[in-house]
């Protein structure tokens, strides 16, 4: 590729994150977003500062983690609902071919979604490592190093979510469809490893015999769980975080670029998608 | 400014374009004519590089536009036949985006100038979804112009435009061609083509089955000139007295009314009708030169291509039983 075209499609890239940032920053949803994730990540914080002075014992090695973590998740999952809703709407309302009469190809259209996105995130992150320091200061906790690797997988697993929404939107270039497909997933990882823990407690409390139904059902969340482990955002995260505060840093890099290789593979095949599928519908 | 090279779509089995070859050169307008589904659509796409061609080339100034599509999308602008816009957006806030994408220097001066031959002054800071159906449309020329491109490719241009509008707009293109901007317009209301266009090309199954100037099309089909004559009363024998005159090559009755079709309109052939008017003592209500409109000829082109080829079907049906 010669510089001329990269500095063309560099500057469509720019022209369109920039718009896309103004439109999210104009509208009250990301505030609404940030102040709910605030409220619910100060909760959890406080909760478990009372839980540790009541029972002196403490939950998690650190106490920062759960709350950021939601906070995190919260975030990223309305960047990743909302950069994939409009990219559906600029097929369905045709401005995507609009934009492709002009100077901008499927690559740079996506790219200028994907790095708006990722610019807002930046932005909620500065104000989340504010809230952190804060805590931190009011609360006279430590200010333990592993909290930035916390915030950096944080950026990460946003950029794999968002990268899941625009996967969606360009396979069904369509909001509604693309609001339930996406939807669906998220329940679907989130709600494996959730019925996965819950069963795995239950069967060490309750079971007494090997043949208890309750164990087979799980085995089979198990399995599922240890094969949806290396595609969902949220597992590679946790996995990710709990080896850096554990400093099992083999652990740790592997998850942190298995992340980076499949954001790379989710925005390869939306590109190959929205190529192949053509400006309109057949 | 742009060449196509035996350019064709095809879409599975579905041919959509076959071998298109067409130019248009800096300053021409070119309308590209076809009825609905005959491949205008898609021969637009592959112009615009948004469409990839089964085979054949496009080319916008000697340079194809699949190797070096962002240098070349900047030289053309488009006005498609239904407007497409961002609804959260006011216009000037739209077409500053767009000025944005093409690097426009000095966009807020070209915009100004643009809403204001457009009268669109008034509503520039109005959100887009506020606007009528004409004012969207004329928005879109806004947007379109506003990196004052080398080729205009308008798609049923003044469809949802009043009558002052459709002015307005006529003579914005006019001006921008006189600039050196090709004008590729695609549409349906072939009064208002008539008035822009230099040449035409009609595309018919994919083809491209005539391109001539107006009168050249003409003369392919072989329309030609005709004097509408109306009289008080007319009876048979006095028709075939004109229909007798040598340089008469057809004629149509309708009740008293004649049209006689002649090559040339000579004083010498006038004198003729005249004494023949005299002698048969007929009384002349109107008497007017009349000349096929691109309708007419785009009917009859049309037509005929659709008779040739479905004569060529029913001889292979017969070869075949």
């Amino acid at each position: 590729m010669n510089k001329q075209k990269m500095k063309q499609q560099m500057h469509a890239i720019l022209v369109l994150q920039k718009r896309m940032s103004q439109t999210r920053f104009w509208g009250v949803g990301i505030f609404l977003v940030m102040s709910i994730s605030f409220i619910i990540a100060s909760v959890l914080l406080i909760n478990q500062l009372n839980y540790t002075q009541t029972n002196t014992i403490l939950l998690e090695k650190e106490i920062m983690l759960i709350p950021l973590i939601i906070n995190a998740i919260l975030i990223a999952l309305y960047l990743s609902f909302s950069s994939m809703v409009q990219i559906a709407r600029e097929y369905e309302q045709g401005t995507y071919e609009l934009l492709l009469y002009g100077p901008m190809d499927e690559k740079t259209f996506l790219l200028g979604y994907f790095i708006s996105q990722i610019k807002i995130f930046l932005i909620c992150l500065l104000a989340t490592i504010l809230w952190t320091l804060i805590c931190i200061r009011q609360l006279n906790l430590a200010l333990q190093p592993e909290l930035f690797l916390i915030f950096l997988l944080s950026l990460l697993m946003t950029t794999q979510l968002i990268s899941f929404g625009i996967l969606f939107a360009s396979i069904s270039r369509n909001t509604r469809t693309s609001v339930i497909y996406f939807s669906l997933t998220m329940l679907f990882l989130a709600g494996i490893a959730l019925a996965d823990t819950i069963i795995s407690r239950l069967v060490t409390i309750t079971v007494s015999t090997a043949n208890d139904p309750l164990l087979i059902v799980r085995d089979v969340l198990a399995t599922i769980n240890s094969v949806i482990q290396w595609v969902s955002p949220f597992s590679l995260m946790v996995n990710a975080i709990n080896a850096a505060l554990d400093q099992v840093w083999s652990i740790f890099t592997f998850n942190s670029v298995l992340i980076l290789i499949e954001i790379i593979l989710l925005l390869s095949i939306s590109i190959w998608t929205i190529r192949r599928k053509g400006v309109r519908a057949a | 400014m742009i060449e196509t090279k035996n350019l064709t779509k095809k879409f599975g089995n579905f041919t959509a374009v076959e071998n298109l070859s067409l130019s248009i050169d800096h300053g021409e307008s070119y309308g590209f004519l076809g009825p609905n589904g005959s491949g205008k659509t898609t021969t637009i796409l592959m112009l615009l590089g948004v469409l990839k061609p089964t085979s054949g080339e496009v080319k916008i100034e000697g340079q194809s536009v699949q190797t070096d599509s962002f240098n070349l999308k900047k030289k053309i602008g488009v006005v498609a036949e239904y407007q497409k816009y961002y609804d959260e957006m006011t216009a000037w806030e739209y077409i500053q985006f767009f000025a944005d994408l093409y690097e426009v220097a000095d966009k807020e001066a070209k915009a100004n100038l643009l809403f204001d031959r457009l009268g669109l002054e008034k509503w520039k800071n109005v959100l887009i979804k506020g606007y009528s159906t004409g004012m969207q449309k004329k928005l879109g020329f806004a947007r379109a112009l506003i990196h004052s491109p080398q080729l205009l490719i308008l798609d049923e241009p003044v469809s949802g435009l009043d009558p002052f509008s459709i002015t307005q707009v006529r003579e914005l293109l006019l001006d921008v061609k006189s600039k050196g901007c090709a004008l590729l317009i695609s549409s349906h209301i072939l009064s208002e083509i008539e008035k822009l266009v230099d040449r035409v090309g009609i595309i018919y199954k994919g083809n491209l089955i005539a391109q001539d100037t107006m009168q050249g099309l003409r003369h392919m089909v072989g329309q030609r000139n005709y004097l509408q004559l109306s009289f008080k009363t007319i009876n048979q024998a006095q028709i075939q007295n004109f229909a007798d005159l040598s340089f008469v090559k057809k004629i149509e009755t309708k009740s008293n009314q004649l049209k006689l079709f002649i090559d040339q309109d000579t004083e010498e052939y006038r004198a003729e009708i005249g004494q023949l008017i005299l002698k048969n003592d007929l009384v002349v209500l109107e008497l007017e030169k009349k000349e096929p409109n691109l309708e007419e000829t785009f009917i009859t082109i049309t037509e005929n291509n659709f008779k040739q080829i479905a004569d060529q079907v029913s001889s292979t049906g017969e070869k075949n039983e």
